[in-house]
């Protein structure tokens, strides 16, 4: 594609913000900013990763990669000398971000706020890092790139002290009648708000003041808010008292109308030829789903939600279009496409192409990885390292006693940095699946703490995967009563006993997990393909039912309704369960199959070889598909139908191990203690 | 004897810093040392270190002792050293395939634990460790660095011995420094490990 070389993207990022919070507030008025945005625009949901926190996901933004390969993998890292612990930075990414691409491409990049960019890189064009908003004056000018404009950066920082009492009304009305000296929220909401009116000053004054091609900006607020306030959003929930119900109940509607706010100034600088994108993370449970505040707390992770949003306007865009089966992913190759750059091969989401107001095939490479770095703006090699194992070095210059150890309390907290960084690796690659790779990892954790008990459900959930059923038993006797008893394991010894070809006793474990008082939708979709395994329909409809009442954006039980529907031979509704599956989630390489199946037994074939061949694009490779597209592709192409009968046999000479009850449980949250 | 300045011996551990110690001391320089760590069959002639030297991150007393004297200060410990004084330093280089080999030999021996990175990974840390710690010197006006490759010193221990001679502005004892070189020692050798594999 190629673009004009005036073409600008302006990205937003707003963590945590959903549709759910934000489309009471559009029809009510209350965001008129977005709603002109929307307007002739194009709206979609917007699919997170595994695990569902904000510096791996805001990462995989800005780079299009999951985080095995772009190696920010938590909140902190331990500091390469060994003191001690630091959030992420940018030295530890191990791939080029959006901003480096573009840099090596002579195009110019602000980038404000953004996570895991501190160290600031030396791009073409301003980085104003996320620790620029909480760095001491002193190391101000370390912060900013180029270094010469950290002075004037500095002035705009908003401090809370600044802020008056007028300024925390919109949220707070009745502020004047809180204690603030017992009570610390007001306090913590305005240093929220401070932050991000820090953020929205820089953004402001970059805007106009520097020339750019990407401009981004990413403001915490809406997520930070929501961990603090959310739980007082109305209707009122069990465990909040009536007084913090009164008073705290607008916080968060006044926090999207504040963002709306600033929405509405950022959409005064850009002319004709921006295309503006604004994304989230990921959602956050703001009605009746949302746990209880005590949990909320120990668990804030669970507060999120697995779609976030996107909105796109501009003149490459359609208008008033709807995006279906989007990722975060996606952002940074659609970005590359608008600028009329090649997109990296190696990247994992796509481009989102059927948006564009004109037909456009982008040119695709190999990666951008190795190529132009040296006008790419990174970091040079010395200090781009892997932070745990640069601790790990230093810990053995300790152990040979050349380096004093540090205070235990530092050890402890740099190995527990480690230890987490590495659980939320191991989630990364089992969402994809990649159970394999996951092995290795979860038995040096196991190495490192024997009873963890996360970590012995995950590996024998991935080597039952892998076929390995001897070692995933051994490692399910070796747990607690309690998790045997668990539904999770007794769906593991389900699927244990069904490979094993012991059928009554594998529906004896469906029906212990069943009778166990599931309550989460990823144990109900389980059980639910559990009971499809048995052709148990009315049981199998059940628990998808319930998982969907449980969470409405749930790909894997409307896959799994579809996968009832092409068991009962329903193909239509098959087609329109898949169909709703694959617009949550376009990755999802199991649904494009089911999809297929329904339209080639509805007779549309030449839509069942591109659903057929999408799942083949996601790496879903069993030997049935091939059968089916050597048989459709028998009347139309004798080349391709050839070429698919071989894969097919050769498919069935490999040893098969079906592992069908498609779990992302062992991908799910560790325990937060 | 040079009294203006602290003499450095640095570098990765089992890179040859405590031979290099050995020499300076045959050679008549005053070292800072404690005693603490006694000789083993790693350093049969004694590390020659000082206690507090490890503690450099939070403090720095020791060199209150140093003038004039050599002291064994581990590459990633420079970086803490103040900048009111001059400081020589000798940076002991060796491969680092050997040096790896040599540390994990070390810990094996000692009981102690070893880093699980594999060979390839923790010479990549200690590459960029090595690199950072010379752009960092290279940028110190009050650090004047002479690069020592330890198979040279085995291999010619008295043109080593003048060339530091010179360096340390001394009066050291050129041929008691080499004669301090004992070969037999360099027990990690390259060449040695792949013809013995």
């Amino acid at each position: 594609m190629n673009q004009s070389p005036k073409r600008k993207v302006l990205l937003i990022g707003w963590d945590s913000a959903d549709w759910e919070m934000i489309d009471p507030l559009l029809q009510s008025g209350q965001m008129p900013a977005l709603a002109q945005l929307l307007k002739g625009g194009v709206r979609g949901n917007l699919a997170t990763l595994q695990p569902v926190l904000s510096p791996m996901l805001w990462t995989s933004i800005a780079t299009g990669k999951r985080a095995d390969k772009h190696g920010i993998c938590g909140f902190t890292e331990p500091l390469p000398d060994g003191t001690g612990i630091v959030p992420v930075r940018s030295t530890s990414r191990k791939c080029k971000a959006i901003w480096n691409v573009l840099s090596q491409n002579g195009l110019r990049s602000n980038i404000v706020g953004w996570f895991a960019t501190d160290p600031p890189e030396p791009i073409n064009g301003i980085m104003v890092t996320d620790q620029f908003l909480v760095a001491p004056e002193a190391k101000i000018g370390n912060t900013v790139h180029p270094p010469e404009l950290a002075n004037s950066m500095a002035a705009l920082r908003v401090t809370p002290d600044s802020l008056m009492a007028e300024d925390l009304l919109a949220f707070i009305p009745r502020l004047k009648e809180l204690d603030l000296k017992t009570d610390k929220r007001p306090i913590k909401l305005a240093r929220r708000l401070a932050k991000a009116a820090s953020v929205q000053a820089v953004a402001t004054a970059l805007i106009q003041s520097e020339p750019w091609n990407l401009m981004a900006v990413y403001y915490d607020a809406i997520d930070q808010f929501g961990h603090e306030f959310m739980s007082y959003h109305p209707p009122r929930m069990r465990g909040v008292t009536e007084r913090d119900f009164e008073f705290y109940q607008h916080v968060m509607t006044g926090c999207y109308r504040f963002h709306d706010m600033m929405l509405h100034v950022l959409l005064q600088y850009i002319d004709e030829q921006t295309n503006v994108i604004l994304v989230s993370d990921h959602g956050y449970e703001c009605g009746h789903r949302r746990p209880p505040p005590e949990e909320a707390k120990k668990n804030p992770e669970g507060c999120h939600r697995n779609f976030g949003i996107a909105c796109l306007k501009g003149p490459d865009i359609r208008e008033s279009e709807r995006l279906y089966g989007a990722t975060i992913l996606d952002v940074t190759p659609t970005i590359l496409s608008l600028l009329g750059l090649p997109v990296g091969g190696d990247m994992d989401g796509r481009p989102w192409l059927e948006v564009f107001r004109q037909e456009v095939k982008p040119e695709r490479i190999f990666g951008w990885e190795g190529v132009g770095d040296y006008k790419a703006g990174l970091h040079n090699s010395e200090i781009r390292q892997d932070p745990a194992e640069a601790a790990q070095a230093v810990a053995q210059l300790v152990e040979l006693g050349y380096i004093a150890p540090p205070g235990k309390d530092v050890q402890e907290t740099i190995q527990n940095t480690v230890r987490c960084n590495k659980i939320s690796l191991v989630r990364a690659l089992i969402d994809t699946p990649r159970m394999a790779e996951a092995v290795p990892l979860l038995r040096e954790l196991l190495a490192g703490k024997k009873d963890d008990e996360w970590c012995v459900l995950t590996l024998a959930r991935c080597l039952l995967g892998l076929g390995q059923l001897k070692e995933a038993r051994a490692l399910l006797e070796t747990t607690s009563p309690e998790a045997q008893r668990s539904a999770q394991v007794q769906l593991m010894l389900a699927d244990l006993a069904l490979a094993e070809g012991n059928k009554v006793q594998a529906f004896s474990h469906v029906q212990a997990a069943n009778a166990n008082g599931v309550s989460h939708h990823l144990v109900f979709n389980q059980i639910g393909r559990a009971f499809l395994q048995f052709n148990r329909w009315p049981e199998a409809a059940d628990a998808f039912r319930k998982s969907l009442e449980t969470e409405p954006d749930n790909p894997a039980a409307l896959d799994g309704l579809a996968s009832l529907h092409l068991a009962k031979e329903e193909w239509e509704s098959a087609v329109e369960k898949s169909l709703e599956a694959v617009g949550l989630v376009h990755f999802y390489p199991e649904a494009h199959f089911h999809l297929a199946v329904g339209l080639e037994r509805s007779g549309r074939t030449p839509e069942a070889i591109a659903a057929y061949e999408a799942a083949l694009g996601l790496g879903y490779q069993p030997a049935l598909l091939h059968r089916h597209l050597a048989e459709l592709f028998k009347a139309i192409d004798a080349q391709k139908a050839d070429a698919h009968k071989r894969a097919f046999i050769r498919l069935c000479r490999q040893p098969l191990y079906r592992a069908d009850f498609k779990s992302n449980l062992a991908g799910g949250e560790p325990p937060t203690t | 004897m040079p009294g203006n300045f602290v003499t450095i011996v640095s570098g990765l551990p089992r890179s040859g810093t405590s031979l290099m110690m050995q020499m300076l001391q045959a050679g008549g320089m005053q070292l800072l040392t404690d005693g603490r760590r006694a000789p083993d069959d790693h350093n049969p002639r004694g590390y020659l270190e000082h206690e507090g030297v490890k503690h450099s991150r939070n403090d720095l007393s020791w060199l209150d002792e140093a003038g004039g004297k050599a002291v064994k200060v581990v590459h990633l410990l420079l970086q803490y050293l103040p900048t009111d004084r001059n400081y020589h330093v000798l940076f002991m280089l060796r491969d680092l395939q050997e040096v790896i080999v040599s540390q994990r030999v070390m810990l094996k021996q000692q009981g102690r634990p070893a880093a699980t990175l594999t060979d390839a990974a923790l010479t990549g840390v200690f590459e960029k460790q090595l690199s950072s710690v010379r752009q960092w010197l290279s940028e110190r006006t009050n650090f004047r660095v002479l690069y020592v490759n330890y198979p040279d010193v085995i291999d010619h221990p008295l043109d080593l011995a003048r060339q530091i001679n010179a360096f340390l502005n001394g009066n050291l004892l050129v041929a008691d420094m080499a004669a301090a070189v004992d070969p037999t020692l360099y027990r990690q050798r390259q060449s040695e490990r792949v013809n013995h594999s």
